[in-house]
Order: structure tokens, then C-alpha cells, then sequence
């Protein structure tokens, strides 16, 4: 018996350092078509790991925006809302993934909203149309947002070769998401250019 | 007409919630908007038309001496109810001291329903409100959002464009386009273009209320007999129903593109107190584009027809052709934002110019710049040059051809 467990513990040792070998990271780098970089572009690669822990973040509205615009978040987690702005707001979201609705009418209210399905989830104001807000729902690790260089490391990812989507509000693509291919073991940095589009002011307020 | 008028009354002006709402955040402080407009202004040249004369702008010279002049503009109060996710109310009122006559009116009281978010969306109105027309005023109050004066062409929306209607909005997507239809029809509007004919274009935040009287320069020999010194735009008197129609397209490009078309559909002939019904009918053309991060150009141009009376060989006793068009470029700069527009604008009389001679042509520049000094007040500060030839500035005994410029600010306290 003691034996058979050691023989057990034994190969799982070895099947950990086996991942453990193949494990890598995953630069990616988001561009425009003038090369800038292109900041709050979410990478998601589709391999098998964990689920992530939930978090607790927040989203406040402040100059007639959401802030942050995009967000990504584990299953589970908890957004809270607050408002910063002198005047009302009233969020909410008609996404399939989590049907909401706020009306964050004081300065400095805050309230909770909880996303219990993993999805893409865009949430608006009834109020100020021009607001929009970006949150993805996920349970996958290997997931990230690009920051203001438009870069973005994936770590820990397993040997192979993965999907790795490339998400962006304004990108000009099928659902706004480009699809590549990657194995950060044979190829450690991506560079993706994008085409975005530039919106158009919005709609007067009568 | 009368059946329709009242009901459209009923549900503007009560705008008051059903008992279904009772549980809906219709008081308190987050349901009311308070704006306060404080000025002081430097300006020489021509009386301004506020004080009988036929000064293009909100205030004008002591016939010809600079004047200096701080006072209130305008103290503004908004109650927004939100009933529930759909429905929502707006009714506002404004005092706006410098306006002859009632200085205290209504402003706009509508109800307006949006469904839900979706691949087509819905919208109604119920009310008296200004047609979706300005791409310079926004908000609860319908103020102007980027300086102190509007164009010519919004000006004029703001003095003889409101109406009492019931309208209704499709919005929906093609592929990568935005697309929506508005359309309306309302009554109120009857002496739309007396005022464009009279006096003509004009620079000026002024808005007409509900009960507002707005004064007229000296009258044409033509004219005067047959038309009361002011013009009351609300007014309905020839029960016809007008309407207007919109479109509006959103390319996948940083810019969007509206149409729209307005008639009053007045009669030209009815008349009270010596004002008329005008059959006035116009376009607006508006563009609005993003040049880069920070800059926003808006362009408008409005042209259209009015008339009064009825048609003889030699025309009708008014028929005026105006036009009007000006671009707008506002940039981020610093803790504000700078303004510039360009405006041009004409009249062009078809009858009997002998009597009663309307015809003008004009142009105007504005800078202006506009910062949040605090979470509730704003400062701008503008400078607007106006300069006109109109023959009928000689009715009033004044030259032809006048150049004016004002300087001003505003000191704007939002609660």
C-alpha cells in the first residue's frame, strides 16, 4: 500500500515538473494602424487552467464616463457602481451574460452587482447614451487588459499551441475580437495589429 | 385638432406620474436641475433688438455709446422625473430678465418614452419641447453647451421653433450604420418667420417661453398696418397641425449626418391681436465629426420660405427665402475647452420690396472658451462679431450697414 502511494506521488511529482518545464509566457502587443499603442484591449487565451478566485472591483461614473471602461473579472466577482459625478446616473446593462439596472442618483452612492456567468457584458446609462463600459466575465486565468503601451503578458500558459483572442471596443472585426494562434514556448511575444474605429460625437441630448 | 391640442397639453404640461409610479424617484434634490447665468458684457454700436432696435445680439450699444452691463441672463429650473426604466418627464422653467414683457415662462414639458435597448429601439414624445434640430444646446435646461451664443441659425430656432407635438423616434442598425427616424406633428408654432422677416437674423441666447412676447424693430410702411409690434411664436390660432421629419446617419466613420424638414403648415391667412398665421417651411442640414481625440467640428444649414397672406399678381404681401450656415471646431485645451465658429446668413424678399424690404445678408465670427472652475460652476468667456446690411434698418432711421462687437462672460452655477 505505502509503496503503491509513494509509486502515485511519485508520477504526480513528475507530471508537475513536467508542466512546470513546458510552462511559458505570452507577450502580446496590440498596435494601430499608425502604430500607436492601443491601450485597454483584452487577450484572452484559450487554454486549460484554474478557475480564478472572484475579486471585489470597482466602476464608478465620473465626467460622464465609466471608469474604468473595461474591466475584466473572474466568475463570481463583485462590480461595485459608484457615482462621482454631481448628477444622476442610471446604469444598467441588457446583456444576456447579467441583466442589471442602477439608478445611481446621489454623488458618491455606490451599489454592488455580482456576475455569477462568464460572457461579455456591456452596460450603458438611460441617462447619458454617449456613457459605455466593457465588462468581460471569465474563468480562465490567462486572461489580461493591455495597458497604456499596449502591451500585455499571459504567464503560466501550458505547452501547445492555444487561441488567443483579442478583444477591443472599437476594433473592426466580427464581434470586435481578432482570433490568432500561439505557442508561447516556440514563439514568447505576438504582435497584433489592429484597424479601430474612431467613434462619431454623439447624438445631442434633446 | 382642439381634441388633440388639449390632449397633448394634458400630457405636456402635467407630465404627472400614475399612480403605477408611486414608488419612482419623481422629488427630491436629484430630480430638479437649477441653472444660474450670471454675465457682464461690454458692447458698442446699434441698439440691440431686446430694446427695440435692430442689434443682431443679445445686447446692444445706447445708440452707438459703449455700454457695460453685468446682470442675471437667465435663472433656469428643470424637474426630470424618472418613472422607471422607459418613461421619463421633463418640465423646466426659466426667468430671463432681459425679455420685455413675461420674464417668467415655461420652457419645455413633455413625457418621453425610450424602450428598452435592443437591435431597434423606440422613442415618443409627448409635449411642448423644441424640435430635435440645435446641435448646440443640450441638457434639461436647453442650454448652449460650448459658449455663450448660439449660431444664427439655433438663435432662431430658440426664438420662433417650439412647438406643441407628439413625436416619434426609430433608431436601429445596418451592418456598421446607425439609422434613425424622427417625425412629428404638432400646432403652437403659427407666427414662425415673423420675426426672421421683421427683423432677421439674430446671435442671442434668449429663449422663447410658452407665453413670450418678443418685440419687433420699427415696421416697414408695408407692414406696420397689418402687424402687431411683437410676434408671439406659441401662439396657435388657424388650428392646422403641422410637422416635421428627421433622419439622422452614423457611418463607421468619426462622423454623423442628419436631415431635417419642417413645416407649420399655417394657413397665411388667419389672424389675432393683429398677428398672423405665416406658413413657414425649412431644411436643416447638420454634421457632426471628430478630428482627433480632443476636437469637434458641428456645421449646420437651415434654409427655407415663409409667407403671409394670400397670393396676388404681384405675390404674396410676404415671401422671404432665408438662409443660414456656420461651422463650429471646439478643442480640449488646458482645464476648458476654446471655441471658434464662423456663421453666415441672408434673407432674400420676393415681393413687394418697395413697402416692406427684408432682405439682408450677413456673416459672424465667435471665440470663445468655456472651463469647470468648480464641481458646479462654469466660466466663459466669448467674444462675438456680427456685421449686416439690411435696407430696413432705414424704417428705424438707422444706416444699412452695421458691424458690431460684443464681449462677454458668463458665469454659469449648476446645482
Amino acid at each position: 500500500m505505502t509503496a503503491r502511494l509513494l509509486r502515485w506521488l511519485g508520477a504526480l511529482a513528475l507530471a508537475f515538473s513536467a508542466v512546470g518545464a513546458h510552462a511559458a509566457d505570452l507577450t502580446v502587443t496590440v498596435r494601430d494602424a499608425s502604430g500607436r499603442p492601443v491601450a485597454d484591449a483584452v487577450v484572452i487565451v484559450d487554454a486549460p487552467g484554474r478557475a480564478p478566485e472572484p475579486l471585489q472591483v470597482t466602476i464608478n461614473q465620473r465626467d460622464m464616463q465609466f471608469v474604468p471602461s473595461v474591466v475584466v473579472v473572474p466568475v463570481g466577482s463583485t462590480i461595485a457602481f459608484g457615482n462621482l459625478d454631481p448628477f444622476r446616473h442610471h446604469v444598467y446593462s441588457f446583456s444576456p451574460t447579467r441583466r442589471f439596472e442602477l439608478k445611481l442618483f446621489g454623488a458618491g452612492q455606490t451599489r454592488p452587482v455580482t456576475f455569477e456567468r462568464a460572457g461579455l457584458v456591456a452596460i450603458g446609462c438611460n441617462i447619458h447614451d454617449a456613457m459605455q463600459g466593457f465588462i468581460h466575465v471569465v474563468s480562465t486565468p490567462f486572461v489580461r487588459k493591455t495597458d497604456a503601451t499596449g502591451r500585455v503578458v499571459i504567464r503560466g500558459l501550458p505547452g501547445g499551441t492555444h487561441n488567443v483572442r483579442v478583444w477591443h471596443a472599437q476594433l473592426r472585426a466580427p464581434g470586435n475580437q481578432l482570433t490568432l494562434s500561439a505557442d508561447a514556448a516556440r514563439t514568447p511575444t505576438l504582435n497584433v495589429p489592429v484597424r479601430l474605429r474612431r467613434p462619431a460625437p454623439s447624438h445631442h441630448d434633446y | 385638432m382642439r381634441a388633440l391640442t388639449a390632449a397633448l397639453w394634458t400630457l405636456g404640461c402635467a407630465a404627472l406620474p400614475a399612480p403605477a409610479f408611486a414608488q419612482a424617484d419623481l422629488i427630491g434634490a436629484e430630480a430638479i436641475d437649477i441653472d444660474v447665468d450670471l454675465r457682464a458684457s461690454v458692447v458698442g454700436g446699434e441698439t440691440g433688438w431686446l430694446d427695440g432696435g435692430f442689434g443682431k445680439l443679445r445686447e446692444g450699444g445706447d445708440a452707438g455709446e459703449t455700454q457695460a452691463r453685468a446682470d442675471i441672463a437667465s435663472v433656469n429650473l428643470a424637474w426630470k422625473p424618472q418613472l422607471d426604466f422607459n418613461f421619463s418627464g421633463l418640465v423646466s422653467f426659466a426667468w430671463q430678465p432681459d425679455l420685455p414683457g413675461d420674464d417668467v415662462g415655461l420652457s419645455e414639458a413633455f413625457v418621453r418614452f425610450r424602450s428598452n435597448p435592443g437591435a431597434v429601439r423606440f422613442g415618443a414624445r409627448a409635449g411642448v419641447f423644441w424640435p430635435p434640430v440645435s446641435q448646440e444646446h443640450s441638457g434639461s435646461n436647453w442650454l448652449v453647451t460650448d459658449s455663450i451664443t448660439p449660431s444664427a441659425a439655433n438663435s432662431w430656432i430658440g426664438e420662433e421653433v417650439k412647438v406643441l407635438g407628439l413625436e416619434g423616434t426609430v433608431e436601429t442598425t445596418l451592418g456598421a450604420h446607425e439609422l434613425g427616424l424622427t417625425g412629428a406633428v404638432f400646432a403652437h408654432n403659427e407666427t414662425s418667420g415673423t420675426i426672421l422677416s421683421d427683423r432677421g437674423w439674430a446671435l442671442h441666447d434668449v429663449r422663447t417661453m410658452t407665453n413670450t412676447d418678443l418685440p419687433l424693430p420699427p415696421l416697414s410702411p408695408g407692414a406696420a398696418p397689418y402687424q402687431a409690434p411683437i410676434t408671439s411664436p406659441f401662439w396657435e390660432f388657424d388650428d392646422r397641425l403641422g410637422f416635421y421629419a428627421r433622419a439622422d446617419w452614423t457611418p463607421p466613420l468619426p462622423v454623423t449626418f442628419n436631415a431635417f424638414y419642417y413645416d407649420n403648415r399655417g394657413d397665411g391667412v388667419t389672424s389675432r391681436a393683429m398677428q398672423s398665421s405665416w406658413r413657414t417651411r425649412f431644411w436643416n442640414i447638420g454634421a457632426m465629426a471628430n478630428l482627433g481625440a480632443r476636437t469637434v467640428a458641428k456645421s449646420q444649414v437651415l434654409f427655407g420660405n415663409t409667407l403671409v397672406g394670400t397670393d396676388t399678381p404681384f405675390g404674396y404681401p410676404v415671401d422671404v427665402d432665408f438662409a443660414t450656415a456656420y461651422l463650429l471646431v471646439s478643442r480640449e485645451i488646458g482645464p476648458g475647452k476654446l471655441s471658434v465658429r464662423g456663421d453666415w446668413f441672408e434673407t432674400s424678399d420676393n415681393s413687394f420690396e418697395a413697402y416692406d424690404n427684408n432682405n439682408e445678408q450677413g456673416w459672424a465670427a465667435m471665440l470663445a472658451y468655456k472651463a469647470e472652475v468648480a464641481d458646479h460652476a462654469a466660466v466663459v468667456v466669448e467674444i462675438q462679431h456680427v456685421s449686416s446690411d439690411r435696407y430696413g434698418r432705414a424704417y428705424g432711421g438707422v444706416a444699412a450697414d452695421q458691424g458690431q462687437t460684443l464681449v462677454q462672460t458668463a458665469l454659469r452655477i449648476g446645482l
